[in-house]
Protein backbone atom coordinates (compact mmCIF):
# COMPACT_ATOMS: atom_id res chain seq x y z
CA UNK A 1 0.00 0.00 0.00
CA UNK A 2 2.58 2.53 1.11
CA UNK A 3 4.32 1.78 -2.54
CA UNK A 4 1.59 2.08 -4.31
CA UNK A 5 1.10 5.46 -2.63
CA UNK A 6 4.50 6.64 -3.53
CA UNK A 7 4.07 5.56 -7.31
CA UNK A 8 1.17 7.71 -7.28
CA UNK A 9 2.92 11.04 -5.79
CA UNK A 10 5.12 10.52 -8.38
CA UNK A 11 3.43 9.76 -11.09
CA UNK A 12 1.09 13.17 -10.37
CA UNK A 13 4.37 14.69 -11.82
CA UNK A 14 2.87 14.20 -15.08
CA UNK A 15 1.80 18.01 -16.83
CA UNK A 16 -1.64 18.18 -17.10
CA UNK A 17 -2.88 19.31 -20.68
CA UNK A 18 -4.44 22.93 -20.57
CA UNK A 19 -6.30 24.72 -23.25
CA UNK A 20 -5.26 28.61 -23.98
CA UNK A 21 -8.32 30.94 -25.37
CA UNK A 22 -6.82 34.00 -26.39
CA UNK A 23 -7.68 36.70 -28.70
CA UNK A 24 -5.63 37.60 -31.72
CA UNK A 25 -6.18 41.35 -31.57
CA UNK A 26 -5.30 43.70 -28.42
CA UNK A 27 -9.08 45.05 -28.61
CA UNK A 28 -10.52 41.84 -28.26
CA UNK A 29 -12.50 42.73 -31.29
CA UNK A 30 -12.29 39.15 -33.03
CA UNK A 31 -13.72 36.19 -31.10
CA UNK A 32 -11.32 34.57 -29.22
CA UNK A 33 -9.59 31.12 -30.49
CA UNK A 34 -8.28 28.22 -28.74
CA UNK A 35 -5.42 26.42 -28.63
CA UNK A 36 -5.14 23.21 -27.28
CA UNK A 37 -2.05 21.63 -25.72
CA UNK A 38 -0.85 17.80 -27.26
CA UNK A 39 2.30 16.63 -26.22
CA UNK A 40 2.88 19.97 -23.87
CA UNK A 41 2.70 22.00 -26.92
CA UNK A 42 -0.06 24.63 -27.26
CA UNK A 43 -1.50 24.30 -30.98
CA UNK A 44 -4.09 25.37 -33.61
CA UNK A 45 -6.69 23.04 -34.53
CA UNK A 46 -4.63 22.74 -38.16
CA UNK A 47 -1.80 21.47 -36.47
CA UNK A 48 -3.92 19.51 -33.63
CA UNK A 49 -5.85 17.46 -36.52
CA UNK A 50 -2.33 16.03 -38.04
CA UNK A 51 -0.45 16.33 -34.62
CA UNK A 52 2.14 13.72 -35.77
CA UNK A 53 3.05 16.04 -38.70
CA UNK A 54 3.28 19.10 -37.48
CA UNK A 55 5.47 18.22 -34.33
CA UNK A 56 7.59 16.47 -36.64
CA UNK A 57 7.58 19.25 -39.37
CA UNK A 58 8.51 21.46 -36.88
CA UNK A 59 11.21 19.17 -35.03
CA UNK A 60 12.80 19.11 -38.62
CA UNK A 61 12.88 22.80 -38.91
CA UNK A 62 14.65 23.64 -36.13
CA UNK A 63 16.91 20.59 -35.91
CA UNK A 64 19.79 22.54 -37.47
CA UNK A 65 19.61 24.81 -34.62
CA UNK A 66 22.25 24.61 -32.10
CA UNK A 67 22.28 26.99 -28.74
CA UNK A 68 25.60 28.73 -29.43
CA UNK A 69 27.58 29.79 -26.29
CA UNK A 70 26.15 33.18 -25.12
CA UNK A 71 29.25 34.68 -25.35
CA UNK A 72 29.19 34.55 -29.13
CA UNK A 73 25.67 35.73 -30.40
CA UNK A 74 24.03 38.89 -29.80
CA UNK A 75 20.45 37.58 -28.81
CA UNK A 76 18.56 41.09 -29.52
CA UNK A 77 14.89 39.85 -28.69
CA UNK A 78 13.57 36.69 -26.35
CA UNK A 79 15.32 33.05 -28.02
CA UNK A 80 11.93 31.28 -28.22
CA UNK A 81 10.94 34.31 -31.20
CA UNK A 82 14.46 33.77 -32.46
CA UNK A 83 14.15 30.17 -32.85
CA UNK A 84 10.43 30.78 -34.51
CA UNK A 85 12.58 32.78 -37.56
CA UNK A 86 14.88 30.60 -37.36
CA UNK A 87 12.50 27.62 -38.19
CA UNK A 88 10.95 30.25 -41.17
CA UNK A 89 7.72 31.15 -39.34
CA UNK A 90 6.39 34.11 -38.57
CA UNK A 91 5.69 35.48 -35.00
CA UNK A 92 2.20 36.03 -33.89
CA UNK A 93 1.26 37.65 -30.47
CA UNK A 94 -1.78 36.56 -28.37
CA UNK A 95 -3.57 38.05 -25.90
CA UNK A 96 -5.66 36.88 -22.91
CA UNK A 97 -8.69 38.98 -21.17
CA UNK A 98 -5.95 40.78 -19.01
CA UNK A 99 -4.35 41.27 -21.80
CA UNK A 100 -0.85 39.69 -21.07
CA UNK A 101 0.66 38.27 -24.43
CA UNK A 102 1.76 34.82 -25.72
CA UNK A 103 3.97 34.15 -28.17
CA UNK A 104 3.05 31.86 -31.12
CA UNK A 105 4.72 31.00 -33.90
CA UNK A 106 3.20 30.62 -37.42
CA UNK A 107 4.85 27.99 -39.59
CA UNK A 108 2.74 27.24 -42.84
CA UNK A 109 -1.28 26.54 -41.67
CA UNK A 110 0.48 25.14 -38.15
CA UNK A 111 0.47 27.71 -35.27
CA UNK A 112 2.56 26.89 -32.16
CA UNK A 113 3.07 27.94 -28.68
CA UNK A 114 6.68 30.01 -29.65
CA UNK A 115 7.99 28.90 -25.93
CA UNK A 116 6.68 25.67 -25.82
CA UNK A 117 8.16 24.63 -28.75
CA UNK A 118 11.71 26.44 -27.20
CA UNK A 119 11.53 24.25 -24.08
CA UNK A 120 10.25 20.90 -25.83
CA UNK A 121 11.09 20.56 -28.87
CA UNK A 122 14.79 22.19 -29.09
CA UNK B 1 5.99 10.43 8.88
CA UNK B 2 6.91 13.97 8.74
CA UNK B 3 10.08 13.76 7.54
CA UNK B 4 8.98 10.99 4.80
CA UNK B 5 6.72 12.97 3.22
CA UNK B 6 8.46 16.25 3.22
CA UNK B 7 11.83 13.64 1.32
CA UNK B 8 7.98 12.75 -0.50
CA UNK B 9 7.67 16.40 -1.58
CA UNK B 10 11.16 17.07 -2.43
CA UNK B 11 10.66 14.43 -5.28
CA UNK B 12 8.16 16.63 -7.10
CA UNK B 13 9.93 17.95 -9.69
CA UNK B 14 8.87 22.05 -10.22
CA UNK B 15 8.78 22.60 -13.99
CA UNK B 16 11.61 25.43 -14.44
CA UNK B 17 13.21 25.75 -17.38
CA UNK B 18 15.35 29.25 -16.45
CA UNK B 19 19.14 29.84 -16.75
CA UNK B 20 21.33 32.37 -15.50
CA UNK B 21 21.21 34.60 -14.11
CA UNK B 22 17.30 33.27 -13.46
CA UNK B 23 17.72 30.78 -10.89
CA UNK B 24 15.16 29.03 -8.73
CA UNK B 25 16.09 28.07 -5.41
CA UNK B 26 15.66 24.50 -5.17
CA UNK B 27 12.66 22.60 -4.30
CA UNK B 28 13.25 23.04 -0.16
CA UNK B 29 12.79 26.60 -0.73
CA UNK B 30 9.49 26.59 -2.89
CA UNK B 31 6.92 25.66 0.14
CA UNK B 32 5.06 28.81 1.11
CA UNK B 33 6.79 31.81 1.83
CA UNK B 34 7.53 33.23 4.98
CA UNK B 35 7.01 37.30 4.02
CA UNK B 36 6.07 38.21 0.52
CA UNK B 37 5.10 41.60 -0.99
CA UNK B 38 3.85 42.27 -4.77
CA UNK B 39 3.77 45.55 -6.04
CA UNK B 40 -0.19 47.05 -6.64
CA UNK B 41 -1.04 48.72 -9.88
CA UNK B 42 0.98 46.49 -12.81
CA UNK B 43 0.19 46.49 -16.29
CA UNK B 44 -0.22 43.33 -18.37
CA UNK B 45 2.92 41.42 -18.86
CA UNK B 46 4.44 41.87 -22.71
CA UNK B 47 6.41 40.29 -25.21
CA UNK B 48 9.00 41.84 -27.18
CA UNK B 49 9.63 39.21 -29.96
CA UNK B 50 13.20 39.74 -32.22
CA UNK B 51 13.46 43.15 -31.11
CA UNK B 52 16.04 44.39 -28.44
CA UNK B 53 13.59 47.02 -26.74
CA UNK B 54 13.75 45.35 -23.69
CA UNK B 55 14.45 48.33 -21.90
CA UNK B 56 11.24 50.09 -23.65
CA UNK B 57 9.11 47.36 -22.39
CA UNK B 58 10.67 47.93 -18.99
CA UNK B 59 10.82 51.86 -19.01
CA UNK B 60 6.69 51.73 -20.29
CA UNK B 61 6.07 49.80 -17.03
CA UNK B 62 7.70 51.94 -15.14
CA UNK B 63 5.09 54.83 -16.60
CA UNK B 64 2.48 52.67 -16.69
CA UNK B 65 2.74 51.68 -12.87
CA UNK B 66 2.91 55.03 -12.12
CA UNK B 67 0.37 56.69 -14.17
CA UNK B 68 -2.18 54.13 -12.86
CA UNK B 69 -0.86 54.48 -8.81
CA UNK B 70 -0.67 58.30 -8.94
CA UNK B 71 -4.83 57.88 -10.61
CA UNK B 72 -6.12 55.66 -8.74
CA UNK B 73 -6.98 53.12 -12.19
CA UNK B 74 -6.36 49.96 -13.52
CA UNK B 75 -3.51 49.01 -15.30
CA UNK B 76 -5.62 46.48 -17.18
CA UNK B 77 -7.81 47.94 -18.98
CA UNK B 78 -6.65 48.12 -22.57
CA UNK B 79 -7.45 52.20 -23.22
CA UNK B 80 -4.90 52.81 -20.13
CA UNK B 81 -1.85 50.93 -22.06
CA UNK B 82 0.84 52.72 -23.19
CA UNK B 83 2.32 52.66 -26.63
CA UNK B 84 5.96 50.58 -26.12
CA UNK B 85 6.65 51.92 -29.49
CA UNK B 86 6.17 55.52 -28.34
CA UNK B 87 7.81 55.40 -25.23
CA UNK B 88 10.56 53.78 -27.04
CA UNK B 89 11.39 56.55 -29.20
CA UNK B 90 12.09 58.92 -26.54
CA UNK B 91 15.47 56.98 -26.71
CA UNK B 92 17.33 59.74 -28.52
CA UNK B 93 16.69 63.39 -27.48
CA UNK B 94 17.24 64.68 -30.45
CA UNK B 95 14.51 62.94 -32.92
CA UNK B 96 12.01 60.00 -32.38
CA UNK B 97 13.34 56.61 -33.40
CA UNK B 98 13.18 53.41 -32.66
CA UNK B 99 16.86 52.27 -31.32
CA UNK B 100 17.52 48.66 -30.35
CA UNK B 101 19.63 49.34 -27.43
CA UNK B 102 18.89 51.58 -24.91
CA UNK B 103 18.46 53.14 -21.24
CA UNK B 104 15.56 53.18 -19.37
CA UNK B 105 16.59 55.87 -17.28
CA UNK B 106 17.96 57.73 -20.82
CA UNK B 107 14.52 57.22 -22.36
CA UNK B 108 12.74 58.69 -18.72
CA UNK B 109 15.06 61.72 -18.86
CA UNK B 110 13.94 62.73 -22.50
CA UNK B 111 10.08 61.87 -22.11
CA UNK B 112 10.03 64.18 -18.39
CA UNK B 113 11.95 66.85 -20.89
CA UNK B 114 8.73 66.62 -23.19
CA UNK B 115 5.31 67.25 -22.29
CA UNK B 116 4.47 63.68 -20.77
CA UNK B 117 2.00 62.35 -23.40
CA UNK B 118 2.20 59.15 -24.82
CA UNK B 119 0.51 57.09 -27.29
CA UNK B 120 -1.92 54.84 -26.40
CA UNK B 121 -1.15 50.83 -27.16
CA UNK B 122 -4.49 50.42 -28.84
CA UNK B 123 -3.73 53.22 -31.60
CA UNK B 124 0.31 52.37 -32.16
CA UNK B 125 0.27 48.73 -30.76
CA UNK B 126 3.43 46.89 -30.80
CA UNK B 127 1.93 43.99 -33.27
CA UNK B 128 2.74 45.99 -36.37
CA UNK B 129 6.39 45.58 -35.81
CA UNK B 130 5.55 42.15 -36.49
CA UNK B 131 5.77 40.23 -40.14
CA UNK B 132 5.26 37.47 -42.21
CA UNK B 133 7.83 35.45 -43.65
CA UNK B 134 7.38 34.61 -47.34
CA UNK B 135 7.28 31.17 -48.80
CA UNK B 136 10.67 30.21 -51.11
CA UNK B 137 10.31 28.56 -54.19
CA UNK B 138 13.53 26.13 -53.69
CA UNK B 139 14.38 26.49 -57.50
CA UNK B 140 15.09 29.95 -57.36
CA UNK B 141 18.19 30.40 -55.59
CA UNK B 142 18.29 34.51 -56.28
CA UNK B 143 14.80 34.30 -54.19
CA UNK B 144 16.06 32.05 -51.46
CA UNK B 145 19.31 34.74 -51.19
CA UNK B 146 16.79 37.55 -50.94
CA UNK B 147 13.86 35.67 -48.86
CA UNK B 148 16.91 34.93 -46.35
CA UNK B 149 18.21 38.35 -45.75
CA UNK B 150 14.18 39.34 -45.40
CA UNK B 151 13.61 36.94 -43.61
CA UNK B 152 12.26 37.73 -39.82
CA UNK B 153 10.72 40.39 -37.63
CA UNK B 154 9.45 43.41 -38.74
CA UNK B 155 13.40 44.93 -38.01
CA UNK B 156 14.76 42.94 -40.26
CA UNK B 157 12.13 43.69 -42.85
CA UNK B 158 12.45 47.48 -41.94
CA UNK B 159 16.38 47.55 -41.62
CA UNK B 160 16.48 45.59 -45.62
CA UNK B 161 14.53 48.36 -47.05
CA UNK B 162 16.43 50.91 -45.72
CA UNK B 163 19.49 49.08 -46.64
CA UNK B 164 18.21 48.65 -50.46
CA UNK B 165 16.83 52.02 -50.96
CA UNK B 166 20.18 53.50 -49.23
CA UNK B 167 22.56 51.26 -51.42
CA UNK B 168 24.25 49.60 -48.33
CA UNK B 169 25.32 46.30 -48.82
CA UNK B 170 26.55 43.94 -51.77
CA UNK B 171 24.34 45.12 -54.26
CA UNK B 172 24.39 48.66 -55.30
CA UNK B 173 21.57 48.52 -57.63
CA UNK B 174 20.42 52.33 -59.03
CA UNK B 175 17.04 52.85 -57.75
CA UNK B 176 14.34 53.97 -59.93
CA UNK B 177 11.60 56.10 -58.29
CA UNK B 178 9.12 53.27 -59.08
CA UNK B 179 11.75 50.78 -56.84
CA UNK B 180 11.44 52.88 -53.78
CA UNK B 181 7.62 52.88 -54.04
CA UNK B 182 8.04 48.63 -54.51
CA UNK B 183 9.80 48.82 -51.45
CA UNK B 184 7.26 50.43 -49.90
CA UNK B 185 4.88 48.22 -50.74
CA UNK B 186 6.62 45.32 -50.31
CA UNK B 187 6.82 46.51 -46.13
CA UNK B 188 3.41 46.50 -46.57
CA UNK B 189 2.01 43.79 -47.58
CA UNK B 190 4.54 41.84 -45.17
CA UNK B 191 4.33 43.50 -42.32
CA UNK B 192 0.75 42.86 -42.16
CA UNK B 193 -0.53 44.98 -39.02
CA UNK B 194 1.00 48.00 -40.11
CA UNK B 195 -1.69 50.70 -40.11
CA UNK B 196 0.81 53.08 -41.82
CA UNK B 197 -0.01 54.32 -45.40
CA UNK B 198 2.27 53.00 -48.11
CA UNK B 199 2.81 56.24 -48.91
CA UNK B 200 3.94 57.41 -45.10
CA UNK B 201 6.04 54.83 -45.59
CA UNK B 202 7.49 55.77 -48.90
CA UNK B 203 7.82 59.72 -47.85
CA UNK B 204 9.65 57.90 -44.34
CA UNK B 205 12.05 56.12 -46.88
CA UNK B 206 13.05 59.32 -48.43
CA UNK B 207 13.16 61.61 -45.93
CA UNK B 208 14.39 59.96 -43.08
CA UNK B 209 17.82 60.68 -41.65
CA UNK B 210 18.55 57.24 -40.03
CA UNK B 211 17.36 53.57 -39.98
CA UNK B 212 16.15 54.27 -36.27
CA UNK B 213 14.22 57.44 -37.67
CA UNK B 214 12.93 55.49 -40.72
CA UNK B 215 11.81 52.48 -38.44
CA UNK B 216 9.75 54.89 -36.13
CA UNK B 217 7.96 57.67 -39.45
CA UNK B 218 7.02 53.63 -40.67
CA UNK B 219 5.41 52.33 -38.35
CA UNK B 220 3.62 55.77 -36.77
CA UNK B 221 -0.10 56.31 -37.68
CA UNK B 222 -0.99 60.57 -38.53
CA UNK B 223 -4.40 59.10 -36.17
CA UNK B 224 -2.36 58.75 -33.16
CA UNK B 225 -1.07 62.24 -33.26
CA UNK B 226 -4.71 63.16 -32.02
CA UNK B 227 -5.34 63.83 -28.50
CA UNK B 228 -7.84 61.10 -27.59
CA UNK B 229 -5.17 58.70 -28.98
CA UNK B 230 -3.16 60.21 -25.97
CA UNK B 231 -2.53 59.82 -22.07
CA UNK B 232 -0.73 61.91 -20.15
CA UNK B 233 2.08 60.88 -17.05
CA UNK B 234 2.06 62.98 -14.08
CA UNK B 235 5.25 64.38 -13.44
CA UNK B 236 7.74 62.57 -11.91
CA UNK B 237 11.08 62.11 -10.09
CA UNK B 238 13.83 59.98 -11.87
CA UNK B 239 15.68 57.75 -9.17
CA UNK B 240 18.87 55.82 -9.65
CA UNK B 241 21.11 53.46 -7.66
CA UNK B 242 23.75 53.70 -7.17
CA UNK B 243 24.34 57.23 -8.11
CA UNK B 244 27.81 58.82 -9.17
CA UNK B 245 30.25 57.93 -6.65
CA UNK B 246 28.60 55.83 -4.24
CA UNK B 247 30.37 52.44 -2.71
CA UNK B 248 28.09 49.77 -3.91
CA UNK B 249 28.29 45.46 -3.97
CA UNK B 250 25.41 42.81 -4.68
CA UNK B 251 24.25 43.02 -0.96
CA UNK B 252 23.94 46.63 -0.93
CA UNK B 253 22.08 46.67 -4.30
CA UNK B 254 19.36 43.84 -2.78
CA UNK B 255 19.06 46.28 0.25
CA UNK B 256 18.51 49.19 -2.01
CA UNK B 257 16.06 47.31 -4.51
CA UNK B 258 13.83 45.72 -1.44
CA UNK B 259 13.57 49.22 0.38
CA UNK B 260 12.10 50.42 -3.25
CA UNK B 261 9.95 47.71 -3.64
CA UNK B 262 8.26 47.70 0.02
CA UNK B 263 7.21 51.46 -0.68
CA UNK B 264 5.10 49.59 -3.44
CA UNK B 265 7.34 50.88 -6.37
CA UNK B 266 8.57 48.77 -9.54
CA UNK B 267 12.60 48.72 -10.09
CA UNK B 268 14.09 48.72 -13.41
CA UNK B 269 17.38 46.85 -13.49
CA UNK B 270 19.94 46.60 -16.21
CA UNK B 271 22.23 43.53 -15.88
CA UNK B 272 23.88 40.73 -17.77
CA UNK B 273 22.78 37.65 -19.09
CA UNK B 274 26.31 35.79 -19.17
CA UNK B 275 28.61 34.85 -16.27
CA UNK B 276 31.14 37.26 -16.23
CA UNK B 277 33.98 37.74 -13.51
CA UNK B 278 34.49 40.39 -11.45
CA UNK B 279 37.28 42.03 -13.82
CA UNK B 280 35.51 41.53 -17.17
CA UNK B 281 33.17 43.77 -18.88
CA UNK B 282 30.06 42.30 -19.88
CA UNK B 283 30.02 41.12 -23.69
CA UNK B 284 28.34 43.40 -26.16
CA UNK B 285 25.05 42.25 -27.02
CA UNK B 286 24.19 40.52 -23.60
CA UNK B 287 23.07 43.58 -21.41
CA UNK B 288 18.98 43.17 -20.70
CA UNK B 289 16.67 45.07 -18.63
CA UNK B 290 13.92 44.15 -16.61
CA UNK B 291 10.93 45.32 -14.18
CA UNK B 292 11.39 44.00 -10.56
CA UNK B 293 7.80 43.83 -9.23
CA UNK B 294 7.55 41.86 -5.59
CA UNK B 295 9.86 40.31 -2.98
CA UNK B 296 10.12 37.28 -0.57
CA UNK B 297 11.45 35.11 1.81
CA UNK B 298 10.90 31.49 1.97
CA UNK B 299 12.93 29.14 4.21
CA UNK B 300 13.92 25.49 3.87
CA UNK B 301 12.05 23.08 5.85
CA UNK B 302 15.33 20.82 5.63
CA UNK B 303 18.24 22.96 6.31
CA UNK B 304 16.31 25.98 8.37
CA UNK B 305 18.17 28.53 6.28
CA UNK B 306 16.32 31.17 4.19
CA UNK B 307 16.08 32.88 1.00
CA UNK B 308 15.18 36.17 -0.84
CA UNK B 309 13.42 35.69 -3.62
CA UNK B 310 12.26 38.49 -6.08
CA UNK B 311 9.85 38.41 -8.39
CA UNK B 312 10.17 39.45 -12.22
CA UNK B 313 8.63 41.04 -14.80
CA UNK B 314 10.69 39.47 -17.85
CA UNK B 315 9.43 40.67 -21.95
CA UNK B 316 9.13 37.39 -22.77
CA UNK B 317 5.47 36.94 -22.62
CA UNK B 318 3.40 35.15 -20.64
CA UNK B 319 4.35 31.98 -21.18
CA UNK B 320 7.89 32.54 -19.91
CA UNK B 321 6.86 33.62 -16.69
CA UNK B 322 4.59 30.40 -15.77
CA UNK B 323 7.13 28.13 -17.40
CA UNK B 324 9.53 29.81 -14.97
CA UNK B 325 8.34 29.95 -11.43
CA UNK B 326 5.65 32.82 -12.07
CA UNK B 327 8.70 35.36 -12.64
CA UNK B 328 10.34 34.51 -8.68
CA UNK B 329 13.68 34.08 -8.98
CA UNK B 330 17.25 33.93 -6.37
CA UNK B 331 17.92 37.93 -6.12
CA UNK B 332 21.48 36.86 -4.70
CA UNK B 333 22.12 35.53 -8.29
CA UNK B 334 20.08 38.85 -9.97
CA UNK B 335 22.14 41.18 -7.92
CA UNK B 336 25.53 39.58 -8.83
CA UNK B 337 24.15 39.87 -12.42
CA UNK B 338 23.68 43.48 -12.26
CA UNK B 339 26.69 44.42 -10.60
CA UNK B 340 28.47 43.22 -13.18
CA UNK B 341 26.61 45.15 -15.71
CA UNK B 342 27.70 48.24 -17.12
CA UNK B 343 31.64 47.73 -15.93
CA UNK B 344 30.43 48.73 -12.53
CA UNK B 345 29.59 52.53 -13.15
CA UNK B 346 26.89 52.26 -11.36
CA UNK B 347 22.67 53.39 -12.09
CA UNK B 348 21.97 49.43 -12.53
CA UNK B 349 18.33 50.76 -10.83
CA UNK B 350 16.18 53.24 -11.98
CA UNK B 351 12.32 53.90 -10.56
CA UNK B 352 10.04 57.12 -10.60
CA UNK B 353 8.59 58.96 -7.72
CA UNK B 354 5.66 61.19 -6.74
CA UNK B 355 8.08 64.91 -6.88
CA UNK B 356 9.33 65.28 -3.24
CA UNK B 357 8.53 61.70 -1.61
CA UNK B 358 10.98 60.64 1.11
CA UNK B 359 11.05 56.20 0.87
CA UNK B 360 10.49 55.02 4.07
CA UNK B 361 13.24 52.77 5.27
CA UNK B 362 11.42 49.24 5.30
CA UNK B 363 12.72 45.50 5.05
CA UNK B 364 11.08 42.37 4.82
Amino acid sequence: MKKLIFFLLLSSNVYAADSQILFVDFKHLVKPITLNEINKIHMNHECEIESKKCLATIKQKISAYKKESKDEKITKGHPASELCHFAGGSSLIYFDKDNNEYDYCKIGNYIINSWDVYYNLK
Amino acid sequence: MKKKLIILFTLFSINSYAEYPYIIPTEDYNNAPVKSFEVTHMSATKSQDDVGLCYGFSTTALLENFRCRSLKISCFTPKEQLSVLDVSSFADSNRRAIIEGGLTREVLSNFAKSDRKVVKEECLNYSQLLAKNVDVDPKDPIAAITAKIDQGGGISRLTSAWNKYKHIGEKKEKMSKDCVHCLAVDIKNNMFQLKTSVDQIENALKFSKSLEEFMYQSVFPKECLEEQNKVEVPAFTIRSFPENGENYNPKILAKKLEQVLLNDIPVEMSMCTVLVSSKDTCPKGQGHSITMIGIRENCSEITKKCKKLVRIRNSYGWDWQKKNNQGWFDLDTLMEASFKFNNHIGKQFTWLEEPGRVLEKRSL
